[in-house]
């Protein structure tokens, strides 16, 4: 008997051992534990015997390729560009859509279905379009449709933040290629808007027949792809489309998968069952970019993440408490244990790639200084605060540390792990008394960078300041660049004075391709052109 | 018999009734607005209020209710808040998936678990008993989405195998069954290693053995009928768990079922979708549950006048019957 139990002792133990191997040597797929990982992850082609069914030269498209099949990370509900504003549609949309002018590599907006324009006076704008576009329905892209998805764009509640400065009953097709575009107030954004992929053009009739929730899940659009079927859950495909005006794609047929699970991304990238994974997990991008056959595009976002703080509420109303609680924070080490070293401290209110960012901060970290500052605010023996998070990794970690670090001088943190649904209530509310947030920055300019501020805005900071207000305004309705630069450098440094809230981080992201695929540049919006995809 | 079939459905009733009215509950009471989230934190408040009260948000608790009910009854589900799509349409596009993927898992782990459980029962205590019964620890105290990530890594990435996601052919199926199944499989084998066990003891089997019957005959005909009623009880427990519960696999493997699409609903607080697919869950698990009480009677001739007995007067059980029939 006992001579029984010691062999199933045994081999439980061999088992166990054997599986304990397996682990290791799958990697670092849930762990970024550099040492074991790193080592199977940078192993050259020879040593590791890694590599998996793909053909022998690494760079080399499989032969006769001519799809492209990338990974989402969350399955868009529509792809009306103009009923949503989630990066995963507007990146389907890249292929779908265009927009009536683009920006180059160097900043400068270039013609695209708009071939020249003038600024007629500070609010009047008029663009020729081309003459030569149709829809994936065959009809012709006129300045009828052009207005139709602008004045759309100024209505919906998703785009209004773009383009809410357009006038919707002046703005009209002035023959079927002119359009004017007519401005409630002077707005310097304008072409920024215009040329992100928010300002699709789309077609007219085609949503109107169809209804505007059916034209969100069978698009019609003037890209080089047309929409061709929507499995829910799983996936979105497009095709070709061959009345295209432009250079035609080198892929006839492209497939968007949605694999919500950030490992599976990454592993599917690696075996080659997709082209591209959105949106990798930090623990997944060392192997991503060791490995041979893939390519890690990383680049700073162009949103950043910040500690709210509501100042309609107690003790956060007291400009000393807010400060306290600032000084009270090692941002360093804060941003490094949080991001894993993919991020910078956020110094300022709104990322360095955006126009007019000025590096105003951050608030030194000095614990002396912030208790003294609690005591002068009426809370020398401490106070209670609650703190929610997102039961995100990066978020949950956040919270850990400030309620470790704000403990040093006596505030006292309650942590709340709510789900999305109930923070964008909450903070909507005005009920949220702090809580860390990273809202994506809609357009690579100063006027969505500061998204946050708005004084109408409902989320829970409530500064209810209305110089910030002006300021925005002011910097909003200045169409010269210096000005501009110089309203929004008195702004943040405002901001940093009154500490309505602290800038966290400028994170970084990545997507990882297939080395085969060229072309694809970072993209700060986190929504990469998909049209620049080129096979090697 | 048909009676007592009859009698079953008509007492699903008010099962899913209460179902739909507690799911309708806990998700009225939950924090979180709907309208909210689809307008995002972009809205002004004018803007929200307007589309909660064109998604008849504002109404009382009762209105709704009644509201949802009546649709039910009449066979509508309700839209989905998100894609604005009919449920019925959202549900019927994940259920041939969950359900092809709970009928191979189990049917998997029935091929596996009842021949390794006889196996060990006949051969208590050798190595192959032992050996079996760490694997099936194993499998049951494996966290089952592990399992799948160490297969994807090893069949998918190493190898080059298998694909790692997705569900668009043969190929595809064999690391979600095996994942999904892991724990039916140990949990079908424990089960059947007991009831064996408890049967083989038994004095009728010692007098077939007596009367001269082969071994085989012994085990499947005398031994496995009757050892079989708790091992079906497991199964049916196992593929029912499966219908809902394999969330976290359709994750992994990037597969679109219902347990993704409810697990998505509450998140996003698209009610109808997360009433529609607990309901759908509700009604399979009654179907699965009569299907498997009709099971019992065919393996075991006394439940089976039991349940003419009780046509008449239902006061057992089934499972409470099967129990006694077991223990005798």
């Amino acid at each position: 008997m006992i001579k029984r139990q010691i062999i199933s002792l045994l081999l439980a133990m061999v088992m166990v051992l054997g599986l304990t191997a397996c682990g290791q040597s799958s990697g670092n797929a849930g762990s970024n534990a550099p040492a074991p990982g790193g080592e199977s992850a940078s192993a050259a082609p020879g040593g590791g015997e890694s590599s998996t069914a793909a053909p022998a030269p690494t760079a080399a498209t499989p032969a006769g390729k001519d799809d492209l099949i990338f990974a989402l990370d969350q399955e868009p509900a529509t792809l009306d560009p103009y009923m949503h504003s989630k990066q995963q549609g507007f990146t389907v949309g890249t292929l779908i859509y265009e927009t009536l002018i683009k920006k180059d590599a160097s900043g400068n907006f270039i013609p695209w279905l708009a071939t020249e324009w003038e600024q007629k006076d500070e609010t009047t704008f008029v663009f020729k379009l081309r003459d030569d576009v149709t829809f994936h329905d065959g009809s012709k892209f006129t300045a009828e449709d052009a207005a139709y998805s602008l004045i759309l764009g100024s209505q919906s509640s998703f785009s209004a933040n773009l383009f809410g400065s357009i006038d919707p009953d002046a703005t009209k097709a002035l023959d079927e290629h002119t359009l004017e575009l007519k401005l409630k107030a002077p707005y310097a954004p304008l072409f920024e808007a215009l040329a992100s992929f928010r300002g699709a053009m789309l077609s007219k009739n085609a949503r109107e027949t169809a209804g505007e929730d059916a034209f969100g899940r069978a698009p019609v659009g003037t890209g080089p792809m047309k929409f061709k079927e929507w499995v829910s859950g799983d996936r979105i495909e497009l095709e070709a489309y061959e009345g295209y005006w432009g250079e035609t794609l080198p892929f006839k047929k492209a497939v968007a998968r949605i694999i919500v699970e950030g490992s599976a991304r990454a592993i599917d990238l690696e075996t080659g069952g997709i082209d591209i994974a959105m949106e990798l997990p930090f623990s997944d991008w060392e192997r991503i970019e060791y490995n041979p056959e893939t390519v890690l595009v990383a680049g700073e976002s162009q949103s950043h993440s910040f500690i709210l703080l509501n100042n309609s509420m107690e003790p956060t109303n007291n400009e000393k408490v807010r400060k306290a609680l600032a000084y009270a924070l090692d941002m360093e080490n804060l941003v490094k244990t949080a991001y894993q070293g993919q991020a910078a401290v956020a110094d300022s209110f709104y990322a360095p790639s955006i126009l007019g960012y000025k590096q105003v901060g951050p608030y030194e970290y000095n614990v002396e200084k912030a208790k003294a500052l609690l005591a002068e605010a009426g809370y020398p023996n401490g106070v209670k605060m609650e703190y929610y998070t997102m039961e995100n990794q990066i978020n949950m970690t956040v919270a850990e540390v400030v309620k470790n670090m704000w403990g040093q001088i006596g505030v006292e943190v309650d942590i709340q792990i709510v789900d999305l649904a109930t923070q964008t209530q909450l903070n909507n509310d005005g009920k949220c008394p702090a809580a860390s947030m990273a809202p994506t920055v809609a357009m690579a300019d100063p006027d969505a960078g500061l998204m946050i501020w708005p004084i109408y805005r409902t989320i829970s900071i409530r500064h209810n300041d209305q110089h910030i207000q002006d300021l925005l305004d002011k910097g909003r309705q200045t169409y010269a660049e210096a000005d501009r630069i110089a309203i929004y450098g008195e702004l943040q440094d405002y901001l940093f004075e009154k500490c309505y809230s602290i800038p966290l981080a400028f994170p970084r992201a990545a997507f990882g391709t297939r080395a085969y695929i060229t072309g694809l540049e970072f993209a700060p919006s986190l929504v990469p052109d998909l049209t620049q995809v080129k096979f090697a | 018999m048909l009676r007592f079939v009859v009698k079953r459905i008509i007492m699903t009733i008010p099962v899913l009734l209460g179902v739909i009215f507690i799911i309708f509950t806990m998700m009225f009471f939950t924090d979180g607005d709907p309208a909210r989230l689809i307008l995002g934190d972009d809205a002004l408040p004018e803007e929200v209020e307007l589309l909660r009260e064109e998604m008849g948000l504002n109404d009382s608790f009762l209105e709704q209710f009644l509201r949802y009910l009546t649709g039910v009854i009449q066979g509508d589900l309700g839209i989905s808040y998100t894609t604005k799509l009919p449920v019925t349409t959202e549900i019927m596009a994940r259920l041939p998936v969950t359900f092809k993927l709970a009928v191979f898992s189990t049917l998997f782990a029935i091929c596996i678990g009842i021949p390794a459980g006889i196996i060990s029962a006949v051969r208590q205590y050798s190595i192959l008993d032992n050996v079996t019964m760490v694997l099936a620890l194993l499998g049951i105290t494996m966290p089952n989405f592990w399992l799948a990530l160490l297969l994807t890594l090893f069949f998918s990435v190493y190898l080059g195998w298998l694909p790692a996601s997705g569900l668009y052919g043969p190929l595809y199926y064999i690391m979600p069954v095996i994942s999904i199944s892991a724990l039916s499989v140990a949990t079908i084998t424990r089960m059947t290693r007991s009831s064996m066990l408890e049967v083989i003891r038994q004095d009728y089997i010692r007098t077939a053995r007596a009367k001269g019957q082969s071994e085989g005959k012994i085990i499947f005909k005398h031994a496995l009928k009757n050892a079989l009623i708790p091992i079906i009880t497991v199964i049916g427990i196992q593929f029912a768990i499966t219908l809902g519960g394999a969330v976290v696999n359709e994750q992994v493997f990037a597969i679109p079922g219902l347990g993704k699409l409810m697990v998505d609903g509450i998140k996003a607080r698209n009610y109808p979708i997360v009433q529609g697919g607990v309901l759908v869950i509700a009604i399979m698990f009654s179907i699965l549950n009569l299907f498997i009480d009709l099971l019992y009677a065919f393996v075991d001739p006394r439940i089976k006048t039991q349940y003419q007995k009780s046509s008449a007067k239902m006061k057992s059980t089934p499972v409470a019957a099967a129990g006694k029939g077991v223990s005798q």
